[in-house]
């Protein structure tokens, strides 16, 4: 029986004797350096933020009353804040709030992004219309305004946080989804099941989604990327964590106000959120040209 | 000549360091000499009793004097100066509280009110009026001077005082001047008003709070004040460029023609006050050093070391307001339990928390009232007041029946300000190390007002509390059970013997020392409350300034009475 | 071409309308009373309940929307703020040029940077420029913008001196943000740029152009650069989302009395008539600003004219922010 998804097999002869196509992906993506460098990049600051609690010897709440604001140094590699707290403790359990919301955020934006662009462009007609219309409404409002507006109608907490950030991020998914769907709607082999007598449900979940998921891949991988940076802002402004953690954007919010005595406050954060977007950024950008090779070149 | 005149007027005035206000805060500038050992930032200027306001010795050669001036004068010889100030103030109109006390700063600077309490002698000085009557308990008359003119030449009576005393009273944010049960004009000039209640201060708050204008020029204007304000006082509105600046201007035809009536209040020592809307302070603290502004207020102290050198002067205060620690004493919470509101006050150190907070800079308190206040007494500060204990903190809450096993969780609600959130961080340290889990409630301060009356949003809450007011039973007020105004409390107490303690110390015939005293020491006693530290503030200035005055116990600018070297 | 216009234009309608009313009712269901914050400290249930009634609070959720509805719509009218009484639209009119200026300028400086950056990697694709081009361009998307900011701030203001940090003072006080608004544009810009490119250069046409002897230079200005600046300009009216929103944060950091920072201002004191406003406004200004996109790439893309058919690939772009 040949698997319905060797239709998708990249048309470069010769190149892969692969048996299925998340091998021949992998296998690009593994020659795409950036992406490379991005993956693992990613994995060392994932490792660092999960191991944090036996990496550095600091609490990351204890006041120091007599180590405040001391620049980096041996002994505390990225300085010490205002209460004398080790930075470089703060960021590696911050990236904890900010990785797994991102992950998590990004998640439930899947989950239901997925669902709603399936079912939509399969089904079409009026269905279609209707949602599509309503996620007009909802990109007519420039992204992070949504998200601000969102969190500040929700309240400040980790799970009211979580869901401002996946609803922003729905409306993208779907409609990536949608078109994907929309493209190998026409396709033989579905009409194929629903000529065996495959359900309108079972052949959206066995068939459609299976073959439509890399751009949507793509778009998650990146969306982690964005929600993280979104979530830095929203706690930048008050709107997403609180003071006490030691959120990334939280952290930058508080070191604005020694902007002038402090700069390296500052500079340690944005690092951080900055190489972590990066390299979702070059991995997202890696599984793109792996996924469709058609487009790379 | 004018300089000896005025200094005499000025000690005339007063004899302390005390500011007088005429709009409800009695500022008092007072002695903020920073610890020595602490105190390396910058050459900070704190003031010794005698002076009014801050006194500058500038040591400016004639050229440089001339050289400044000219750099703040305008092409039509009017002089100027740039003011920094935190947020647009919304409003300018008497009434709605706006946002922040942007606005207060500036209706201070346009409107005027009927008279000006002068904390150091404690009474009232004529302004708008020339005096007042007693009636009966709750009646008074206010004889008011006959020649006010406002800035668009109205002339005021006292039809217009009542119009402006009863506009405050109706409007949504009255405040105060709630407690005016009726005026009416019973003469040209006399106002006869009389109040709800006989209760402590209130005639007097109606007197330096309420601020004056006329009717005609409220009719006038298209959006009640709010943009058009029209006040009595030497300056007028002339520019607002909505979250940019606002542009104050001194007129010519004040009404009080002759200088030697001036109280210090009605001096206008500059021509012109930009007042610039900057919102952060790192970035107020950026335009001081680039000579974008001339004062910048309520400076963190870390800010200060940039402005140690000749091109500045930095002067401290004492804030009045006291950070106080609230407690929910009511059966919802575990701190309705007085043994562990006492666990939790001997568990903190008011004094670390100062040392990582105001980097030191600041005072430890004693009592939610201050030196300042007319009904706190010095014998207050000889009892135990809950210094740092742990092990007594963790016997009370073993006796309470807390311990490894059953911890405290407790919720501290907070409106989140500079000083409030740090606060409230090392806090929940300190409560940790006694085995009390404090769950953070950050909020804003509407949120917050809100629902520091309820008692099922927190278990305790913090924040500045009192130092407006002379009396510091004021402050107490909030602390009781139900009354005359039936709001609540803000520790959700019900305790029918400290509102009679304290409806006691409001009534004028029992508000003496030994029924303070005894209150003082219920509260303590009961650990309702527990006022952990006064912080200082400091001013930055140009070389401009000569003499610097505050208002608000320092928390508010008053750039048109300061002195400045062309009034030299 | 007037009727493809007139579509957008009606288009426009039920998605402003529908904005408000998303806006609204999410305003609506946020907990806490209005009459309550407005009264704050010095609220007896008494006045509170009379407050209620004078605002409208106690009626249906219908009822008030639909006010609230015709009071925006109909009367222009944004309501005013809860604790200053003052007008809000009066406030959104004085402050949009403040917050238009610094996103036009700053997508014209991201149009400017980053396509050149893409077409450069396009051109010399798979080499180093290629390489460097999509490196730069991806570190700008990877920074937060406000981060971009401070540091900008601690660079030239702080170190140098030599640019305010705040303030809407004169021309050099607008440069900081709108480069730092504009940095996280260059990215994807660039990236457009670059496969808008690619895939005209792969095309027949430029092919053949090339076959017929022309110069590289001339292939790729007189063929290949006028097919591809149409998804380039797509790419472009993309920006908008990401300018308007990212203001708001950037008015925020320098202190630029603007939209955004009016919102953002506004949710800290609970100033909920003037989120709304503000949210709405920005909608339709941004609504705008596309429409205005769309019918310049209308008229510059003749296959539009002739078919309404970029719908979905202009609304894909638009969602990439």
């Amino acid at each position: 029986m040949i698997s319905i998804r060797t239709r998708f097999r990249t048309k470069k002869e010769g190149r892969e004797k692969s048996e299925s196509t998340l091998h021949a992906t992998f296998m690009r993506l593994c020659r795409n350096p950036t992406a490379v460098f991005g993956g693992i990049v990613f994995i060392i600051l994932a490792l660092l933020v999960i191991l944090a609690p036996w990496l550095t010897p600091y609490d990351y709440a204890a006041y120091d009353t007599k180590n405040l604001f001391q620049p980096p140094s041996p002994a505390h590699w990225c300085g010490t804040d205002q209460f004398g707290r080790d930075i470089l403790t703060r960021l590696l359990y911050g990236g904890r709030y900010s990785m797994s919301m991102g992950f998590i955020a990004v998640g439930f934006a899947a989950i239901g992004g997925v669902s709603l662009g399936s079912i939509c462009g399969y089904i079409g007609g009026r269905l279609d219309d209707i949602v599509m219309r309503f996620l007009d409404i909802f990109q007519a409002i420039p992204g992070i305004l949504l998200t601000i507006c969102m969190a500040a109608a929700l309240g400040n907490g980790f799970d009211k946080v979580i869901i401002a950030l996946s609803l922003t991020r729905i409306p993208s998914i779907a409609r990536l989804m949608r078109g994907s769907v929309m493209k190998i709607r026409g396709m033989e082999y579905l009409e194929a099941a629903e000529a065996i007598g495959c359900s309108k449900a079972r052949r959206i979940i066995k068939y459609v989604i299976p073959n439509s998921m890399a751009p949507v891949i793509v778009e998650v991988t990146m969306g982690i990327a964005s929600t993280v940076l979104q979530l830095a802002t929203l706690s930048y402004i008050g709107l997403g964590v609180q003071p006490p953690t030691p959120e990334w954007g939280a952290m930058l919010s508080d070191a604005k106000r020694y902007i002038l005595i402090k700069p390296y406050m500052i500079m340690f954060p944005g690092i951080f959120i900055a190489l972590t977007v990066l390299s979702l950024n070059f991995l997202g950008d890696g599984l793109r040209d792996a996924l469709d090779p058609k487009l790379k070149d | 000549m004018k300089k000896t005149i005025f200094t005499r007027t000025l000690a005339v005035l007063s004899a302390v360091s005390v500011l007088a206000s005429s709009a409800g805060c009695t500022a008092k500038s007072q002695t903020g000499e920073a610890d020595a050992s602490k105190a390396t930032a910058a050459e900070i200027i704190g003031v010794s009793e005698g002076d009014s306001g801050f006194k500058v010795e500038l040591e400016q050669t004639d050229d440089e004097r001339e050289q400044l001036i000219a750099a703040h004068t305008t092409q039509d010889g009017r002089t100027f100066v740039n003011v920094a100030v935190e947020a647009d103030p919304g409003t300018l109109s008497p009434f709605g509280s706006g946002v922040g006390k942007v606005q207060h700063v500036i209706r201070n600077a346009l409107f005027e009110t009927a008279m000006v309490y002068v904390l150091a002698d404690a009474k009232l000085e004529p302004y708008l009026a020339s005096g007042y009557e007693q009636v009966d308990d709750v009646t008074y008359d206010v004889f008011f001077k006959d020649y006010i003119y406002d800035t668009e030449g109205n002339h005021l009576t006292a039809e217009d005082v009542v119009f402006s005393w009863l506009c405050g009273r109706d409007d949504w944010n009255s405040g105060n001047m709630s407690f005016i049960e009726k005026a009416e004009a019973i003469d040209t000039y006399t106002v006869r008003i009389t109040m709800k209640s006989a209760r402590v201060g209130t005639f007097e708050k109606v007197l330096y709070e309420g601020w004056i204008f006329t009717k005609a020029a409220y009719a006038a204007s298209p959006d009640t004040f709010i943009t058009t304000p029209v006040g009595t006082s030497q300056y007028r509105l002339v520019k607002w460029e909505t979250g940019s600046g606002i542009t104050l201007e001194k007129t010519n035809d004040y009404w009080e023609k002759d200088h030697d009536k001036f109280s210090l209040i009605q001096e206008a020592n500059v021509d012109v006050i930009n007042y610039k809307i900057i919102t952060e302070e790192a970035q107020r603290v950026i335009a001081m050093q680039t000579g974008e502004v001339d004062m910048i207020h309520k400076v963190d102290f870390t800010n200060l070391e940039a402005f140690n050198n000749d091109n500045y002067t930095v002067f401290s205060t004492l804030n009045n307001q006291i950070m106080q620690l609230m407690f929910n004493c009511s059966a919802y919470s575990p701190c309705g339990d007085v043994r562990v509101r006492q666990a939790i006050c001997y568990a903190i150190d008011a004094a670390g928390i100062l040392d990582v907070v105001c980097s030191g800079q600041g005072e430890v308190a004693w009592a939610t009232a201050t030196e300042g206040s007319m009904d706190a007494y010095e014998t207050w500060k000889d009892r135990d007041f809950y210094g740092q204990d742990v092990e007594k903190a963790r016997a009370l809450l073993a006796e309470a029946g807390y311990g490894a096993g059953n911890p405290v969780k407790v919720k501290l609600m907070y409106e989140t300000t500079d000083k409030n959130a740090p606060t409230a961080e090392i806090l929940q340290a300190y409560l940790m190390d006694v085995g009390i889990e404090v769950e953070m409630f950050p909020c804003e301060g509407a949120t917050y007002s809100t629902y520091k009356y309820g008692s099922t949003e927190f278990d305790m809450h913090m924040g500045s509390v009192g130092g407006l007011e002379p009396y510091c039973i004021t402050a107490w007020w909030d602390y009781k059970g139900s009354g005359i105004d039936d709001k609540g409390n803000v520790i959700a107490l019900d305790d029918a013997e400290m509102t009679r303690m304290i409806e006691e110390c409001y009534d004028s015939v029992t508000h003496d020392e030994e029924h303070m005293t005894a209150t003082f020491h219920y509260i303590t006693d009961n650990a309702y409350v527990y006022p952990l530290y006064r912080y200082m503030l400091y001013t930055i200035t140009s070389n401009i300034y000569s003499n610097m005055n505050l208002r608000c116990g320092g928390r508010e600018i008053a750039p048109q009475y300061c002195r400045y070297i062309w009034n030299e | 071409m007037g009727k493809y216009i007139i579509r957008r234009l009606l288009w426009m309608i039920p998605v402003i309308l529908g904005v408000a009313v998303f806006i609204f009712t999410i305003m609506y269901w946020v907990p806490g009373d209005p009459a309550q914050l407005i009264l704050g400290a010095e609220g007896t249930p008494e006045t509170i309940a009379e407050l209620r009634e004078k605002m409208g609070l106690n009626e249906p959720y219908g009822v008030q929307l639909v006010r609230y509805l015709k009071q925006v719509f109909i009367e222009f009218n944004f309501g005013e703020s809860y604790f200053t009484r003052r007008s809000v639209g009066g406030e959104l009119i004085a402050r949009i040029p403040r917050t238009v200026a610094l996103g036009i300028s700053s997508m014209l400086l991201t149009i400017l940077v980053g396509t050149p950056l893409g077409i450069m990697a396009a051109v010399y694709q798979n080499r180093i420029p290629d390489r460097i081009c999509m490196i730069i361009a991806l570190i700008g998307v990877s920074m937060p913008a406000f981060w971009m900011a401070l540091m900008l701030v601690i660079v030239f203001s702080v170190r140098l001196g030599i640019l305010p940090a705040q303030g809407i003072d004169g021309v050099s006080s607008y440069i900081l943000p709108i480069l730092s608004l504009s940095f996280a544009g260059w990215g994807s810009q660039a990236r457009m740029s670059r496969s808008a490119m690619l895939e005209v250069i792969r095309s027949d046409y430029v092919t053949t152009a090339s076959a017929k002897g022309l110069t590289q230079r001339e292939v790729i200005f007189k063929h290949a650069l006028p097919n591809a600046m149409i998804p380039i300009i797509t790419s472009a009216g993309g920006q908008l989302a990401h300018v308007f929103g990212g203001s708001a944060v950037i008015e925020n950091v320098f202190s630029i009395p603007g939209v955004g920072n009016y919102m953002i201002q506004a949710i800290n004191t609970r100033d909920y008539p003037i989120v709304e406003g503000s949210v709405i406004f920005l909608a339709i200004v941004f609504a705008i600003c596309m429409l205005l996109v769309d019918i310049g790439y209308a008229f510059a893309d003749p296959r539009i004219k002739a078919q309404y058919v970029g719908r979905n690939s202009k609304r894909k772009v638009a969602a990439n922010d």
